[in-house]
């Protein structure tokens, strides 16, 4: 819904209250007086969610079933992140077969959630229709294949997971159950497919008219020395931040902001606002990509626009998508199902922390663990948490170049520009509210 | 060889009356068990229809929000994309359950979209009135649960007639569904 009041002669307001396409429920509010922008907000109206609260008391295992239940697209994401923390406080070393599932648990969830993101939540956008649905009537091969794309991630995540929403099969020290060869083998030509098309999809993202956007932001992200960053490396930023993923809080720390319902982040530095997420990652990583994704990089030429253009996030996201699949096929073809799926662990007190990339970025836990083995407090730092600061300082240089749009026209700017974040509001829980007010 | 029908059952079992469809079709004779493909899908998946034959016919069965509990309610799919684009061409918002799921109406839409033709077959779906995670089926869906069985068996025999009249008019015979499920759309 978006709304225009005139409030003087030289004033205008805009405002979107429920934005769409994004998960979860936020706004949009963006306020001009004499040509400055003196209000940009990205509003998040859903309810606290209680998590950090809802786990204290109980064990790891529970923990880690329980923090799945904080999105349903992103569900391995906290997983990983919870199960990582608690496996460093205990010492635990898991079984290298027991990893590279885990990767390919993390394949198999970007899979779906950049498949969504891009087709059906942002393509729209670039595509002039108002959604998913009514682009399918005209693009309906293009829609199908990123049915078919989503339902291949879908499915590695039920194979690993035990099923394709709220997985139950992580625990600490590893899995409760291993998959054997052949399960992981059958899905194995829905991955062929699902590369061919990830690659194809590169190239008609890449062929989509960028809105004009120029801020290059400070990028923060895991990179491994090895490997795209999944569940493992450091936390490193675009100006030298270098941290090890259990120390988040020694370069940011979150906040409360009025009139939202979750908390912001920004780093200790005082340079305020951070992007994580696909731009980040492919612009921090890009020299661990997998070939065929870096390729598909090269090619697109993109890999300079995504540094400094938001609405170019979706080449990164189809990137990554490419990375997702092809490094899956390779898990697939070297899988040898662990002598153990689980190694055992001995609990312990202290602090469990621990940082993975989830599909949108960053994603931070930190725990209390007390003599019991019980979580005594939580703090769980979502991507779009860490995005919100972006997200509107963002607003602030997208409405610079909206306002001599139509009302409409620049509104629905905006709210593309907010969908380039690919944000999760049920995750953050906090806020988006877009009104443009101008003096 | 004849067609067995797919049987969708959307539902949740440990969501009090969402669970009627599941438990409904434990309640189908054998003879009308031994036509069905009966699948638990949780959610319709807009995939399982475009995995279908061309006009294979199938059963779709749900419980129904804003229904008094325990009244069964069949209609065709076609009947139901018809509405979920009566909704988006009068402008109104399709009042999705959940910010991460489609409805079952804009699953079926989005279906024939891309199909260029509505889904082939039957919605049976009961009211409902209690969806609390842990909950029984609320009692007057526990009592209409052989009615409600019985509209299912009616579709699955409804949909295999013209399943089979389909085979009978084409060319080379029909395609059992449970290999055509394999088979790009």
């Amino acid at each position: 819904m978006s709304t225009a009041t005139k409030k003087a002669v030289d004033e205008r307001l805009y405002e979107v209250s429920e934005l769409t396409r994004v998960e979860g429920e936020g706004s949009l509010r963006l306020r001009v007086r004499d040509g400055e922008i003196v209000e940009a907000r990205f509003g998040i109206f859903e309810t606290p969610r209680y998590f950090e609260q809802l786990v204290v008391g109980r064990t790891p295992d529970e923990v880690i079933d329980m923090v799945a239940r904080i999105c349903g697209i992103c569900p391995v994401a906290y997983q990983m992140s919870a199960s990582h923390a608690f496996e460093d406080l205990f010492d635990v070393r898991i079984d290298p077969s027991s990893r590279a599932l885990r990767r390919l648990f993390y394949c198999g969830e970007w899979i779906e959630s950049h498949a969504l993101h891009i087709y059906f939540l942002h393509a729209p956008d670039f595509l002039g229709y108002p959604s998913g649905i009514d682009m399918a009537a005209d693009h309906r091969p293009l829609v199908e294949q990123a049915l078919r794309m989503k339902k291949a991630g879908n499915r590695l995540v039920a194979i690993l997971g035990g099923r394709p929403i709220h997985p139950v099969s992580v625990r600490v020290g590893g899995w409760s159950r291993a998959p054997r060869v052949a399960e992981l083998k059958e899905h194995r030509a829905a991955l062929v497919e699902g590369l061919a098309f990830a690659t194809e999809t590169v190239k008609i993202v890449a062929g989509f008219t960028m809105p004009a956007f120029a801020r290059e932001p400070r990028f923060v992200s895991l990179k491994h020395a090895a490997e795209y960053p999944f569940s493992d490396g450091r936390i490193v930023s675009s100006d030298g931040i270098d941290l090890a993923p259990s120390a988040w809080r020694d370069a940011f720390e979150e906040f409360q902001v009025e009139g939202s319902n979750a908390l912001h982040a920004r780093s200790r530095d005082g340079k305020g606002a951070y992007l994580v997420g696909p731009a980040a990652r492919v612009t921090l990583a890009a020299d661990q990509l997998h070939p065929l994704a870096k390729e598909a990089l090269d090619a697109s030429g993109f890999a300079a626009p995504i540094r400094t253009n938001m609405y170019a996030s979706i080449v990164a996201r189809a990137v990554e998508l490419v990375h997702a699949f092809a490094e899956a096929i390779d898990i697939i073809d070297a899988y040898r199902p662990p002598a153990e799926p689980i190694v055992p662990w001995q609990s312990r007190a202290g602090v469990a922390a621990w940082a993975t990339e989830a599909p949108r970025g960053l994603l931070f836990h930190r725990y209390e663990i007390d003599e019991a083995g019980r979580v005594k407090s939580a703090q769980i730092v979502p991507p779009t948490s860490q995005n919100q600061a972006a997200i509107e300082t963002d607003l602030v240089v997208a409405a610079k170049e909206v306002l001599d749009l139509s009302h409409e026209a620049a509104t629905h700017r905006l709210e593309q520009m907010i969908r380039s974040y690919d944000p999760c509001i049920s995750c953050a829980t906090h806020f988006l509210d877009l009104t443009i007010e101008e003096a | 060889m004849i067609a067995r029908v797919p049987v969708f059952v959307c539902g949740d079992p440990s969501r009090g009356d969402d669970a009627a469809g599941l438990a409904a079709v434990e309640l189908l004779p054998p003879d009308v068990r031994a036509r069905a493909e009966v699948t638990a899908v949780g959610q319709l998946d807009v995939l399982l229809l475009l995995d279908l034959p061309a006009d294979a016919p199938c059963v779709v069965v749900d419980a129904v929000a804003g229904l008094p509990p325990g009244e069964i309610w069949v209609r065709p799919l076609a009947a139901l994309v018809d509405r979920a684009r009566g909704l988006a061409d009068a402008g109104r918002a399709p009042e999705p359950r959940s910010s991460h799921e489609l409805p079952l109406d804009q699953v079926l839409a989005l279906a024939a979209t891309l199909r260029e033709r509505p889904p082939a077959g039957t919605f049976v779906g009961i009211g409902g009135s209690c969806w609390d995670l842990g909950a029984p089926l609320s009692p007057a869906v526990a009592a209409a649960l052989p009615v409600f069985a019985a509209a299912i068996a009616m579709a699955v025999k409804a949909a295999a007639g013209a399943g089979a009249a389909a085979e009978e008019g084409a060319a080379g015979g029909g395609v059992p569904v449970e290999e055509a499920a394999d088979r790009p759309g």
